[in-house]
Parts: C-alpha cells; sequence; structure tokens
C-alpha cells in the first residue's frame, strides 16, 4: 500500500470534459486549492474533480507545475510588494506563454481557479506586456475588440485622456 | 472569450501591471474598456501607490483623489519628457505645483523616498533643469542662452524657490549653477536689500512677509561656492545638505495636526511639544566679506540707480563653519498678528567654531525663535551673545522645505542694531543629531570651559 521513496504519489485529476489526468502529488500541489483539498479530505484514491478546467488546460498548466515542481511555495503575504519588484517573466515561462490567446486567457483563469500564484503572475504579466505602449487601435488588434464610441464620443474621451499623452 | 470577459479580479491584476499612461489608452479602445477603467479608484490607487510615495502618512489625513492625483502626475511626466521647451514653458505653474505636491506628500522615512527618486529623473537633464529653476532675476545678467528670467515677478519668485528645494548637486549640472556666483554675491553683499521691510532676512521688500526666494537662492549659491572652494570639504558634517538634488526637503516623520493644547500639558517634556524639532547639534556655515571690500562695493563704488543691481563681484570671503548645540526653553502660543498654526518656539544654545578656536564672533551663547510667517513658511532668528551678555550679531532664515524636513535654514546675519553700514552676509545650518544633550543647567554659564578645540562634541 505504501508508496516507496522511489515511487512517488501519484493523484488523479478529473477534468471538466471528463478526462482523467493521473500527476504526481507534489506537481499537483503547486496548485493551493488542490493541496488544501488533499489536505481536507485525505489522499483516499480517489480522483479530484476539477469542473472549471477542461483537459487540454489542465496538461497546459501541470506542464508548468512540473518545470516549477521544485520552486519555493508562495508564502501567504507575497502581495503586491514583492510583484511588483520582479517584472521580468524568466525565459522558460516567456515561451511556455506563447499560444493562442484564447488558451493564455484560459490558462490565466485556471491559474487564479487553482490558486497558483506565480502561474497566475506570469499570466497577467503577459498580458500587460501586450498592452504596455501601444496606441488604442493597436490594442483594439490585438485583442479583437469592437470600436463602438460613435465618432463624437471617441473625441471626447480622447479629450478626457489627455492627460497621457506624449506633448 | 476576450479580454473583458476575464474576471474583475484578474482583469485588475492584469491592468496593475501596465504603466499608468497605458491605462489611458486601454480607456479609448471601447465603452467596456472605458467604464471599467474610468473612476476606478482601486485601480488608480494600485498605480499610484507603485510609483509615489504613499501620501496618507502626513498631515491632515485625508483619501486622496487618487485617480486626478494619477492623472496630473502622469502629465507632468509627460510635459517634462517632451523635447519641446515652449510645453514646458507653457506648463510652468502646473510643474512647480506638482513639484511642490510632491514633496509634502513624500516620505523619506526610510530614505528611499519614490517621490524624490522621481523628481531627481525629471529634473536630470539640463534642459528641464533650465527652464524649472533657473528663470529667477540672477538670469537677467548671467547663464546661458536657454536660462531666462520668467517675465511675471511671481515666476521668477517660483522658480528660484524651485532652485532653492532642487539644491547645488555637486556634478557638472550644479556646477551651472555655481558659475552664477558673482552675481549672486552682488545680491547677497549688497546692503540695500537690508532694510526694515525686509526684516534684515529673506523676505520681500514689500514688508509682507513673503519669502524672497530669489534672496535665498543666491544665499544658497553663495555658500555652495565657498564651500566648495574652502578646504573643510574632507569634513562630511559641513557638507551642505543641499549638494544632493532634493535632499532634505521630502517629509521626514509622520506628521500629525499640531494641537494647540499640547501647550497646556504639564507633564509632557518640552521637546515633545516642540513641532520645530529644535533641540540637537546643528552645523552652520556663515560667510563674510572683509569689512572694506563690503564697504568699497556698497558705498565707494559707481552709484547705480535704486532698481538697479549692483555690479558682480568676485571678492573672496571668508567661511566659518560652526556647531551650534540647541535647545528648546520655551513654547509660547501665537499672538493676535502671528500665523495660529503654530506656537512660537523660543531656544538657547552655544556655538562654537571649528575652525579658530578663539574666535569670539563664533564661540558664543545664542538664543532666537523660530514661528510661522503668515504664509506658513518657517521663520528662524538668531542672536549670538558674548561673553558678559553683550548681543553682537542677529539671523534671520528660512527653513527651506518646511516643517519636518532636513535641509536646514538658509537666511542672512546682521548687526544686532541693524546698523545699516553693515556688515551682513549669508549663513545656513542644518541639525546633525537629534541628541537631547543634557540640559544647559544654568543660563549664566560661562563658555570659556571649552578649551578644546578639537571636533568631538561630546566634551561639551
Amino acid at each position: 500500500m505504501a508508496a516507496t521513496a522511489s515511487e512517488p504519489k501519484k493523484v488523479t485529476l478529473t477534468t471538466s470534459d471528463n478526462a482523467d489526468i493521473s500527476v504526481e502529488r507534489e506537481v499537483a500541489e503547486r496548485s493551493i486549492l488542490i493541496k488544501n483539498l488533499l489536505e481536507d479530505i485525505g489522499d483516499n484514491g480517489d480522483a479530484i474533480p476539477i469542473p472549471n478546467v477542461n483537459e487540454a488546460v489542465m496538461k497546459k498548466v501541470l506542464e508548468w507545475c512540473e518545470q516549477h515542481r521544485k520552486d519555493p511555495p508562495a508564502s501567504q503575504d507575497d502581495d503586491a510588494d514583492s510583484r511588483k519588484k520582479s517584472t521580468d517573466i524568466d525565459e522558460w515561462d516567456q515561451k511556455f506563454m506563447q499560444v493562442d490567446q484564447e488558451m493564455l486567457f484560459e490558462i490565466i483563469l485556471a491559474a487564479n481557479y487553482l490558486d497558483i500564484k506565480a502561474l497566475l503572475d506570469v499570466g497577467c504579466k503577459t498580458v500587460a506586456n501586450m498592452i504596455k505602449g501601444k496606441s488604442p487601435d493597436e490594442i483594439r488588434k490585438t485583442f479583437n475588440i469592437q470600436n463602438d464610441f460613435t465618432p463624437e464620443e471617441e473625441d471626447q474621451i480622447r479629450r478626457e485622456n489627455e492627460w497621457a499623452e506624449d506633448r | 472569450m476576450e479580454l473583458l470577459d476575464l474576471c474583475y479580479d484578474v482583469l485588475i491584476r492584469i491592468l496593475e501591471e501596465i504603466n499608468p499612461a497605458d491605462l489611458a489608452a486601454c480607456a479609448q479602445t471601447s465603452w467596456g474598456f472605458n467604464n471599467f477603467i474610468k473612476e476606478n479608484n482601486r485601480l488608480h490607487k494600485a498605480h499610484y501607490l507603485q510609483h509615489f510615495d504613499d501620501p496618507r502618512t502626513t498631515l491632515s489625513y485625508q483619501e486622496p483623489q487618487w485617480t486626478s492625483e494619477l492623472h496630473s502626475l502622469v502629465k507632468c511626466q509627460k510635459i517634462l519628457l517632451s523635447k519641446k521647451k515652449d510645453v514646458k514653458r507653457e506648463n510652468f505653474r502646473f510643474i512647480a505645483s506638482t513639484v511642490e505636491r510632491l514633496l509634502s506628500s513624500g516620505n523619506d522615512d526610510n530614505d528611499d523616498s519614490l517621490n524624490k527618486h522621481i523628481l531627481r529623473t525629471w529634473f536630470g537633464n539640463s534642459q528641464n533643469l533650465d527652464i524649472v529653476m533657473s528663470r529667477s532675476s540672477l538670469y537677467e545678467r548671467c547663464g546661458t542662452a536657454s536660462q531666462q528670467p520668467a517675465n511675471e515677478e511671481e515666476d521668477r519668485q517660483l522658480s528660484a524657490k524651485m532652485h532653492c528645494l532642487h539644491g547645488i548637486p555637486g556634478n557638472s549640472l550644479g556646477r551651472r549653477s555655481l558659475s552664477t556666483h558673482p552675481h549672486a554675491r552682488s545680491r547677497v553683499y549688497d546692503l540695500r536689500n537690508y532694510t526694515d521691510q525686509t526684516k534684515w532676512g529673506p523676505f520681500r521688500e514689500d514688508g509682507s512677509m513673503r519669502v524672497d526666494w530669489e534672496m535665498i537662492e543666491s544665499i544658497m549659491i553663495v555658500l555652495a561656492y565657498n564651500s566648495n572652494m574652502c578646504c573643510r570639504r574632507n569634513m562630511p558634517r559641513f557638507q551642505p545638505i543641499w549638494s544632493d538634488p532634493f535632499e532634505g526637503v521630502v517629509k521626514h516623520g509622520t506628521q500629525t495636526e499640531y494641537k494647540m493644547t499640547i501647550l497646556k500639558e504639564p507633564e509632557i517634556p518640552i521637546e515633545m511639544k516642540d513641532p520645530y524639532n529644535i533641540s540637537g547639534l546643528w552645523s552652520r556655515i556663515v560667510c563674510f566679506m572683509d569689512y572694506n571690500d563690503l564697504y568699497a562695493f556698497n558705498f565707494a563704488s559707481r552709484q547705480v540707480s535704486p532698481d538697479e543691481p549692483r555690479a558682480p563681484i568676485n571678492t573672496e570671503e571668508a567661511i566659518r563653519h560652526i556647531l551650534m548645540r540647541l535647545q528648546i526653553t520655551k513654547l509660547e502660543p501665537p499672538g493676535p498678528f502671528d500665523n495660529p498654526n503654530l506656537p512660537i518656539a523660543h531656544f538657547t544654545g552655544k556655538s562654537r567654531s571649528v575652525d579658530v578656536s578663539w574666535d569670539p564672533n563664533a564661540n558664543s551663547k545664542i538664543r532666537g525663535t523660530v514661528s510661522l510667517t503668515p504664509e506658513g513658511e518657517v521663520r528662524w532668528n538668531t542672536i549670538s551673545v558674548f561673553y558678559g551678555g553683550e548681543e553682537r550679531w542677529r539671523s534671520e532664515g528660512i527653513q527651506v522645505g518646511g516643517l519636518n524636513t532636513r535641509r536646514g535654514v538658509v537666511g542672512s546675519w546682521f548687526d544686532k542694531d541693524y546698523d545699516a553700514h553693515g556688515p551682513a552676509g549669508p549663513t545656513a545650518f542644518w541639525k546633525v543629531t537629534d541628541t537631547i544633550f543634557n540640559k544647559m543647567k544654568n543660563e549664566e554659564d560661562t563658555i570659556d570651559e571649552e578649551s578644546d578645540t578639537d571636533d568631538d562634541e561630546s566634551e561639551w
């Protein structure tokens, strides 16, 4: 019954589209949600349902967790302060985030739901970098946003935002 | 799924990562985005606190208008980042008021004020310095082609004030300020500026007791120039705090509104009641011109018309470095004609020359008062009292940066009887340590017990 040291403990996750994914417990516990669940219900070998995340996204998230399995755990109070100090995204994460926008948003929402702070952070920074320094028009194109202003409204709103214009 | 479909917390988190100016671009993409960003207090607050000191620790606590404050700071930054001189000139008053707001809402407690850092970045180039800080009447007669005095007197005063708050850094930008020294010296030693109207101090000649920032600017330049020239550079204690940009003018320490009722609390030590933080050890520099030179400059040279400045003057001055040990002795409620916001503080102390042990002008007892001027500036005056009780010199100065700042006091010294023939000259003092020394036992203590002349203040 008891797992030996050479044979790491595994857990099974059931995704929203009813796929079972088997993953090492240490990797799955990058998610604070899963970690707390396992602690609360005990590891009785039952599959853990993750109703908000589908298989494709879950696999992607677990790929990140695998890569970052040895990272020091996020402390409870690592908040705004520690975030703003590290604006850079490491190289592996940058490559990891080179996915289509739909997937990027899904990963961010999954990280938020699963409570994986570092992944949420990387995801948000990736999106922020897609916004930085762009004109309104470029932002619309990047994110496929419909311009629903009338010309008069657009003019009015441009004036409201003159404070940020280059002089 | 689209960007705006992300949940509120996630979207906020993304928008906290962008730069403040990007918020404006996002707000202009669609109604959805506009509604999310506009008036979003939480988002603007987060951006403000990422880039600027938390203003909520200072006087008269109230929740800041995060959105409008952030917008105005970004606007000022954009103006100063521009290459267009005209844009900066047109917005001179806006820039000046933003600088003053950043200083008064900043916090230097941990010596890493974000506001100070930002101001240093904004004014780290000669164009911005020229357009904001080199527009006093000093630049009518000197300076470069891009250093032009403002047309209106209030703007010239405001520019001089900006220059005083900035200081004179010990780099090439500071040396540009110092190159005006013959003209600054001409103003400082022009005895026509020492009148009843100006109280012989750095005040306007209209008798309003408003600060004459142009005079303080000139005094600062002369003192900085002489301080650089003299051989005391190896004495860090006498290196003026203004040799780093915006050093010592950001508020230091948490401020609370001063309650005048505290004056009636007998059990609170007077140091705790003192809003000016007087008690402690102070460094002081005093410069003076040989009296013959001063007399010749004022009375023997070609007479100039009353509104015309005297000629620039390069005469070498003497400089004295003095340590002052000050102790607050009394706090009085303000009188009917005083600024009602703070009490009037009296202090006594001793001053000692570190250059020449026997100099009776520097080794003396000293007393004085600190009070608020009608416009709220902190005014210091001192009187030196020689052995035997004879009063000799007075000084009038203004604490640059105001209450709770470390920059110190800049002003003039002159004869205690206000002798129209002088002498008079520039002086500055700033606090070195807060250490409360043993209360002076006796007002009548003599000073000749100080036989040692080394720098160890522990001996006295």
